[in-house]
C-alpha cells in the first residue's frame, strides 16, 4: 500500500489530469492537499471539484494563450515574407549593385572614388564634342568655348561654355544636358558643372561656365562600347526656375506663361502660393 | 539586368554631378587662367592630358577665389600633375606661403 501512496502524491505533485490517470489504469480520484487522505477501500472516489475547476481554468488559459501566441507568429511570418516578396527587385538591384554580381557595374560606392580618377595610359583616346541649345523663351547666346577635347578614360578634364544674357532683364536659366551615344551614358560623369541647378545671369551679363568631367574608365571593360570614340555632350538651357518644392517652373510671370497655354483672355484663379 | 525587359532597355539615369554645380564667376576672376588652358588646348591639338597643369591652376583659382569648394587634389583626379602636386589639401598659394 505505502508505495502506492507514493506514486498518487508525486501524480498529485505533476497535475496530471482525471483522464491520464485513468489511461494509467489509476482509479480515479481526487488528490488531497493537506488533508488525511481518504483510505476508503471503494475504487471510486468522487473528484475534489474545487481542484477539478482550478485545472481546467489553468488549462484554458495556457490555451488561450498558445493560441494567442501562434495567432502572432504566423501573423508575424505572413507579414515579413510579403514584405521581403515586395522588396525583392529592390533588395537584388541593391545588392548587384553592391557587389557588382551579374555584370552590374558597381554604383553604389566609389564611382568618383580617388582612385578611379586616374588616366589610363595607352587607351584610345575617346573624342568629346560639344554642342549647346537653348530654349527660344530664353535671349541668351550659348555656346561652347571649345569644339571638341580628346580624353583619357578616367582622365579628368575640363570644358568650356559661354553665355550671354541678352536681354535687359535678370533670367533664370536652367541648363539639362545628354550624351550621345547613350551606351556611353553610364560611363560619363561630371564632378561639377553647371547643370542641374538655377544660373542666374544679370541683364547683359557674359559669364563662363566650366564643366569638370571624365570618362570612367569601365568602359574598357564592357564590349558594347568598344567602338565609341566619339562622343557628343549636348546641353540645353531652358527658361526655368525651382519652385519652393524643388520643381521646375517657367521663369516667366502668371500672364505669360497662361497665354503661352492660350488662356491669355481668360480670368484665372490665383495660384495656392498667393491666395 | 533586364528583369523581364528586353535586354536592351536602357535603365539609365543621368545623376546629378558630385559636387553640384560651379558657382558663376561673375567678376571673370579665373578668366586668365581659362584662356591658358583654352590656348593649351589649341596647342595641344584639343588633347586634354598636357593640359591638365592648366586645368589645374583653373581649379585652384576658383579655390583660392571662393568659386569652388575647396577639395582634395586626389578627389579631383589631379593628384600627381604639375610642380605643386604634393597632393597636400590646399591651395598653391598656401603651400607655398
Amino acid at each position: 500500500m505505502r508505495p502506492y501512496l507514493q506514486f498518487r502524491e508525486m501524480l498529485a505533485s505533476t497535475r496530471l489530469g482525471p483522464t491520464c490517470r485513468q489511461s494509467l489504469g489509476l482509479p480515479r480520484s481526487s488528490i488531497n492537499h493537506g488533508r488525511p487522505l481518504q483510505r476508503s477501500m471503494s475504487s471510486r472516489v468522487e473528484p475534489d471539484p474545487v481542484y477539478l475547476r482550478r485545472l481546467q481554468a489553468n488549462r484554458l488559459r495556457s490555451q488561450t494563450s498558445n493560441n494567442r501566441t501562434l495567432l502572432m507568429y504566423t501573423t508575424a511570418v505572413i507579414f515579413v515574407a510579403g514584405g521581403v516578396t515586395y522588396a525583392a527587385v529592390p533588395l537584388y538591384r541593391m545588392f548587384c549593385s553592391a557587389t557588382g554580381f551579374a555584370g552590374t557595374p558597381i554604383t553604389a560606392i566609389g564611382k568618383f572614388a580617388p582612385d578611379r580618377l586616374v588616366p589610363t595610359e595607352g587607351a584610345n583616346r575617346i573624342r568629346v564634342r560639344f554642342n549647346s541649345n537653348i530654349s527660344e523663351a530664353l535671349p541668351w547666346t550659348f555656346t561652347p568655348q571649345q569644339k571638341y577635347v580628346d580624353v583619357l578614360p578616367g582622365e579628368t578634364s575640363l570644358a568650356f561654355y559661354k553665355a550671354k544674357n541678352n536681354s535687359d532683364k535678370d533670367i533664370i536659366g536652367i541648363a539639362t544636358y545628354n550624351v550621345t551615344p547613350d551606351k556611353i551614358g553610364p560611363y560619363f560623369a561630371k564632378v561639377e558643372c553647371f547643370c542641374f541647378e538655377e544660373q542666374k545671369l544679370l541683364a547683359g551679363e557674359e559669364v563662363d561656365m566650366p564643366l569638370l568631367f571624365f570618362i570612367d574608365k569601365d568602359i574598357l571593360d564592357d564590349h558594347s562600347a568598344n567602338g565609341v570614340t566619339d562622343v557628343v555632350l549636348s546641353y540645353t538651357f531652358f527658361r526655368a526656375r525651382r519652385n519652393k518644392q524643388g520643381f521646375l517652373e517657367p521663369d516667366a510671370s502668371e500672364e505669360v506663361v497662361e497665354a503661352s497655354k492660350g488662356f491669355a483672355g481668360y480670368e484665372n484663379a490665383p495660384k495656392v502660393e498667393d491666395r | 539586368m533586364s528583369f523581364g525587359r528586353p535586354p536592351t532597355f536602357s535603365t539609365f539615369q543621368p545623376n546629378p554631378p558630385d559636387r553640384g554645380a560651379f558657382p558663376l564667376d561673375h567678376e571673370g576672376e579665373c578668366k586668365d587662367q581659362m584662356m591658358r588652358y583654352l590656348s593649351c588646348l589649341k596647342l595641344n591639338s584639343n588633347s586634354s592630358t598636357p593640359c591638365r597643369v592648366e586645368s589645374k591652376t583653373y581649379l585652384d583659382c576658383r579655390m583660392n577665389k571662393g568659386l569652388m569648394q575647396k577639395e582634395d587634389w586626389k578627389n579631383l583626379g589631379l593628384n600627381n600633375v604639375g610642380p605643386e602636386s604634393t597632393g597636400a589639401k590646399g591651395t598653391v598659394e598656401e603651400r607655398e606661403g
